[in-house]
């Protein structure tokens, strides 16, 4: 049970199933909506598009799944795939259990998503396994499970109970891009047009950002969250985090590179956090309460020249550090709205 | 006495080493000079913030876990045995994560004494189911008792960590065992525990021995074995319960390390806790140092190194000797 898998950033519920959600909806206009205006994403998300012809097939890692008529009960397993879903104006029934405090408020999903919801109020089951007994009692005629860790054999019991889409062929444990999931869980109900519509608008709204503000085109950034023994995780190019800042513009320090294997993340220890010196910009995202507050106390941290010249972004706020390691064509502008603004006071510092 | 002399040795050189090498490349001399007179340079912050800190409960933590199972192999009379026998670990566990889930305890320095409460706990209700009866309190009876207890305390623990994800989180960490990570001050916090419950094994060493000639040898020689057994499970409490609460579970050390002690000493008891006490952190500071170079620029936690060096030599050790019958 020793592994270092488990504490794997990617691994921890933050991380693995926040998903995104969506929602940006009209609160998140505020910040950078008054930047780009538009926001149209989800205005074509609450009018349901009329669907592709029924059935779709759609291929995934462990084959193909076909849907034989436009889904009215959706189960979702995977974390981001109940943000697509919403988006795209489909209420699911069963969404995992991501943070505990959006199941007691929430409906259980981020406060992004909520609007959309309409006032429903969907079955928030377990995360970190599948609650087979809880989706079986929806009787869904879709399970969507894009955004998760999915096994063969659970993928052939969920198969059981309605046709279910599972991650895309080509990526380890929750490596896919978001806008992938997002176009696989599109296809899923027969609505691919409307799913790349929101893709696209969210990624204008990120370049859009950038744009916005040229001083961060300039601003090498390195993105980190704090381990468990006093050091911290750096995440690859690839990853999820990654792909938002660059999309804003925010390139990565070339010292870092080298740092990366196979996997998503790298570990920095305690002792060598002064490769964040390496950056112009730090930006802290606290997955994990304890952990971070201990490192933010130490001195190897307080000590680094850009935590001292206050060219740092620290994120505590669940719902803000889960939209980070996750994101979604509804999260994005929740992302934007409260992330650009500090980035843009740290980088003023 | 030269062994142990000659372990000394060792240990201080661990130790040194210990202080000398880490995922950051610092110069031995620059180390050095560096002890004596920090000069608020990050390396002197590296030195003396995580380095030193490390080492010390490095050194208490090996020292408690070597002696408890030193201890808990005598008391039990099975070879086998692991400080974590008698339920102390599973009662660590179960406080760390409740205190993590019922009182949001995050901190290391708030959880380490409900670490300590329960395994304290876990002791007095493995005791008392052990001894209920007629037969008493032999070393079957606890060894049993602490198991049944063990496993309800993880099936438990368990649980509780579906349940509450942020227990889970903070448990994931613990449960794999670090000396990395922990502030300085849990260092004091721990010490006084682990001191005294050292001072006490040393002190059961003779009437363990006489009490390794059996129960009734030992009431012959004028002991009583219960008050032993007592005595002794307060001293692993103590021992387990602080170094278990503070850097989590380290199973391998507290198992292997009496079988090389005893390779080397013979079964005087008078000899194999002290010889515990002094080789267990050689072991454990020895392999805390390899994690830290292995995977540069990040660390592999000691409870992984020390059960992947652990484990050969402790099959090499049961191959290439009769095991010391206790």
């Amino acid at each position: 049970m020793a592994t270092r898998r488990p504490r794997d950033p990617a691994f921890s519920r933050r991380t693995l199933l926040a998903g995104g959600a969506a929602a940006g909806l009209g609160l998140a206009l505020g910040a950078c909506g008054s930047d780009d205006g538009s926001a149209p994403g989800t205005g074509a998300a609450v009018t349901p598009a009329p669907g592709t012809a029924f059935p779709v097939r759609v291929p995934h890692k462990f084959g193909t799944t076909t849907v034989r008529a436009a889904p009215k009960r959706v189960a979702s397993v995977g974390g981001g795939d109940v943000d697509t879903l919403l988006a795209l104006g489909i209420v699911p029934l069963v969404v995992p259990d991501i943070e505990p405090s959006w199941k007691a408020d929430g409906g259980g999903v981020g406060p992004w998503s909520r609007p959309l919801l309409r006032g429903a109020e969907p079955t928030v089951v377990s995360s970190q396994e599948i609650g087979f007994e809880q989706i079986a009692a929806a009787r869904p005629d879709l399970v969507s499970a894009v955004e998760f860790d999915l096994k063969r054999s659970d993928y052939d019991k969920l198969s059981d109970l309605a046709a279910t889409i599972a991650p895309p062929k080509g990526f380890a444990a929750y490596t896919v891009p978001w806008d992938t999931m997002a176009l696989q869980v599109g296809r899923s109900v027969g609505r691919l047009a409307a799913a790349r519509k929101l893709v696209a608008t969210a990624r204008a709204q990120r370049t859009q950002a950038g744009r916005d503000n040229p001083a961060f085109a300039r601003a090498r950034t390195i993105l980190v969250d704090p381990d468990d023994a006093g050091g911290v995780y750096v995440f690859a190019p690839g990853d999820v985090r990654s792909r938002f800042l660059e999309d804003i513009g925010l390139q990565p320090p070339a010292a870092v590179d080298s740092l990366f294997g196979e996997q998503f993340y790298a570990q920095i220890s305690a002792e060598r956090l002064d490769i964040l010196d390496e950056s112009d910009l730090i930006i802290l995202v606290g997955s994990n309460t304890g952990p971070t507050k201990a490192l933010l106390a130490t001195r190897v941290w307080t000590q680094l020249k850009n935590v001292k010249s206050g060219r740092l972004v620290t994120i505590t706020e669940p719902d803000l550090a889960i939209a980070m390691s996750y994101s979604s064509v509804l999260s994005t502008p929740y992302q934007l709205e409260r992330l650009v603004p500090r980035v843009r006071r740290a980088l003023a510092a | 006495m030269l062994g142990l002399l000659a372990l000394v040795v060792a240990l201080a050189v661990t130790a040194l080493l210990s202080i000398a090498v880490g995922s950051r490349g610092i110069a031995p001399g620059e180390v050095w000079r560096l002890l004596w007179h920090p000069d608020g340079s990050d390396n002197a912050i590296i030195v003396h913030d995580l380095r030193i800190p490390r080492t010390v409960l490095g050194l208490l933590v090996g020292s408690a876990l070597g002696v408890a199972g030193g201890l808990m192999q005598a008391l039990t009379r099975n070879p086998i045995a692991d400080p974590g026998l008698l339920g102390v670990n599973a009662g660590a566990s179960a406080a760390v994560v409740s205190a993590t889930a019922f009182f949001g305890i995050t901190d290391p320095l708030g959880y380490v004494w409900f670490g300590f409460l329960g395994a304290a706990a876990a002791s007095v209700v493995v005791y008392v189911i052990g001894t209920a009866g007629r037969s008493g309190a032999t070393p079957v009876r606890l060894a049993l008792a602490g198991t049944a207890v063990t496993f309800a305390l993880y099936a438990y623990v368990q649980g509780l960590t579906i349940l509450d994800r942020e227990a889970l989180d903070q448990y994931r960490f613990w449960q794999i065992g670090a000396l990395a990570g922990h502030p300085s001050s849990l260092n004091l916090q721990i010490a006084p525990f682990i001191v005294a419950g050292l001072l006490l094994a040393f002190a059961l060493g003779r009437p363990l021995n006489a009490l390794g000639l059996g129960d009734e040898t030992g009431r012959a020689l004028g002991l009583s074995p219960n008050r032993v057994r007592i005595l002794g499970a307060l001293s692993i409490t103590l021992l387990c319960g602080a170094a278990t609460a503070a850097a989590g579970p380290i199973v391998f050390i507290g198992l292997t390390v009496p079988h090389v002690v005893r390779a080397i000493t013979g079964p005087d008891q008078r000899w194999v806790l002290p010889y515990c006490a002094v080789l267990a952190p050689v072991l454990l500071l020895g392999a805390d140092v390899i994690g830290r170079i292995v995977t540069r620029p990040g660390e592999l936690e000691v409870g992984i190194v020390s059960a992947v060096i652990g484990a050969p030599v402790f099959i090499a050790i049961v191959r290439r000797r009769r095991i010391a019958q206790l």
